[in-house]
């Protein structure tokens, strides 16, 4: 099973001005529904990413992949007005955000917002001057993470890395993964806590979930992953801890602090291929510590949200060989606590 | 008729109480506002929201208004603007209102803490001209509509 539950298209709209909003009204409901990104630039046609790729918004209730003249746009002044409705008409509680360069709305999906930066010294204090904006679109896949369910989750709670290049899934595979761990379809109700620090995995409004992730899960949203992780193991004793895109050390450390403590841990991170799996900094951390158990790769085109490679990451460790492989020069920190140990 | 003269009076006497009761109820409005923001960085259709259900503000037919607008998916500061002029109050008053609604969510906390802060200050600044005003107003009209209904007794007499 893999069906589309919802997407968060309708929140989105509800951000548009009355004219782009009725243009994207006037698609018929399988386009709208094949909608993962609306990019607006500033002056520019407004690009609409489906599955076949990047198209126009055009005026007869269509899409097209001819540019032309007549294809309506975006003015500036009606992107500061998404951004306006998108912050909730409060840009000081969206600020933080703003700065990291995004803007998560109702219904979990991201804004993408390309700003000029304004700085106090060398401290980012602001953006101003939106140029464009990169909506991609939240989807709740039931389903999708059934396989993973199965084979690593049914006699006990694997240490999973979930990877896979942007655009493939990883955020509703572990939205859809949590869901199932949490409402027991093991035959166990795992306590779950997702480290939610985008709000774009249950995107929570006013405490409550818009997005399923199950009966038996906390989720602590706006928190740093090392800040989260921390609270979750000292308060929430949680059977499997859920962190969406690792990328810094300090966070792969926490997570290996956390798994030695008894709690599992499933964390997704940007990666291209398997081997960047041992080269990238922050997941050669996860893979070198030794207590990760498997590493699940999501494909790409007509295999988005589909598991394309499991890779037994405790049986690498155990052979031995890739340090000679990948040139591990033995200083890591991953190497420092497997010592420890 | 002579009671019809008192009550006329006397609500000329109280039109200027209530406007003093509108300015306060918005004065601990913008505090609470101020509070929100400053403790949990709500966004401010949230914190419209939870002032709704308060208990201080149950006598602001303003918020209800204003929340159903914002449901309707109306811009904050139009939502505003139509819910002000819906309860009647004096003309300086909403505008004063009108630009703190202009004025809010554009900046940083601080930035918003301080708008608070000056918009809080100007209505203080009239209240201050205004309750002097309504004592002497309420003092007045209520001997002027006793002398009035007076008159017309003995007129009628």
């Amino acid at each position: 099973m893999n069906t589309l539950n919802k997407t968060g298209l309708g929140e989105v709209l509800t951000l548009f001005p009355l004219k782009i909003k009725n243009l994207f009204f006037s698609l018929n409901e399988e386009t709208r529904q094949s909608i993962r990104e609306i990019r607006l630039r500033c002056n520019k046609p407004i690009v609409v990413v489906t599955k076949s790729g990047s198209s126009f918004l055009a005026v007869n209730s269509r899409l097209t992949y001819i540019l032309s003249e007549a294809l309506p746009t975006v003015t500036a002044d009606e992107l500061s007005e998404v951004v306006k409705r998108a912050c909730d008409y409060s840009v000081y509680s969206h600020q933080e955000d703003m700065k990291s360069g995004f803007i998560t709305v109702k219904g979990g999906s991201r804004i993408g917002v390309c700003a000029s930066a304004v700085f106090d010294g060398d401290k980012l204090v602001s953006v101003r001057d939106v140029s464009s904006l990169n909506i991609r679109i939240a989807g709740e896949y039931l389903g999708c993470a059934d396989e993973a369910v199965k084979s690593l989750f049914y006699s006990r709670a694997s240490n999973v890395i979930v990877a896979g290049p942007p655009m493939c899934g990883k955020t509703t595979f572990i939205r859809d993964l949590v869901r199932q761990l949490s409402n027991g379809n093991t035959g166990r109700y795992y306590k779950c806590v997702l480290a939610d620090e985008r709000n774009e995995i249950a995107a929570v409004c006013d405490g409550k979930y818009s997005l399923d992730v199950g009966v038996n899960t906390d989720v602590l949203t706006g928190y740093t992953k090392k800040d989260a992780v921390d609270i979750a193991l000292r308060t929430l004793s949680p059977d499997i801890v859920f962190c969406d895109e690792i990328s810094e050390a300090s966070e792969a450390r926490q997570i290996i602090n956390g798994i030695m403590s008894g709690s599992a841990f499933v964390v997704s991170a940007h990666l291209n291929s398997a081997e960047e799996l041992y080269l990238r900094p922050v997941c050669k951390l996860l893979v070198d510590s030794g207590v990760f158990d498997y590493a699940v790769f999501l494909g790409t085109g007509d295999s988005v949200g589909k598991i394309v490679r499991i890779i037994n990451l405790k049986e690498k460790y155990n052979e031995g060989s890739r340090f000679v492989r990948f040139g591990n020069n033995g200083n890591t920190d991953g190497e420092l606590l497997r010592q420890v140990n | 008729m002579a009671i019809t003269v008192i009550l006329t009076a006397n609500y000329l006497g109280r039109s200027i109480s209530m406007r003093i009761k509108s300015l306060e109820d918005f004065s601990l409005l913008i505090r609470s506002v101020k509070t929100y923001i400053g403790f949990s960085k709500m966004p401010i259709t949230q914190i419209m929201r939870k002032l709704e259900n308060e208990q201080n503000f149950s006598s602001l037919g303003f918020l209800p208004s204003l929340n159903e607008k914002l449901d309707n998916g109306m811009d904050f500061y139009e939502a505003w603007c139509e819910s002000l002029s819906e309860i009647g109050i004096n003309p300086a008053d909403t505008e004063l209102l009108q630009a703190f609604a202009e004025s809010l969510g554009g900046s940083d906390v601080n930035g918003q803490l301080e708008n608070c802060d000056m918009f809080l200050s100007l209505i203080e600044t009239r209240l201050e001209s205004l309750r002097p005003k309504a004592e002497t107003r309420i003092k007045v009209c209520n001997s002027l509509g006793v002398l009035l209904a007076g008159l017309a007794v003995i007129i009628l007499i």
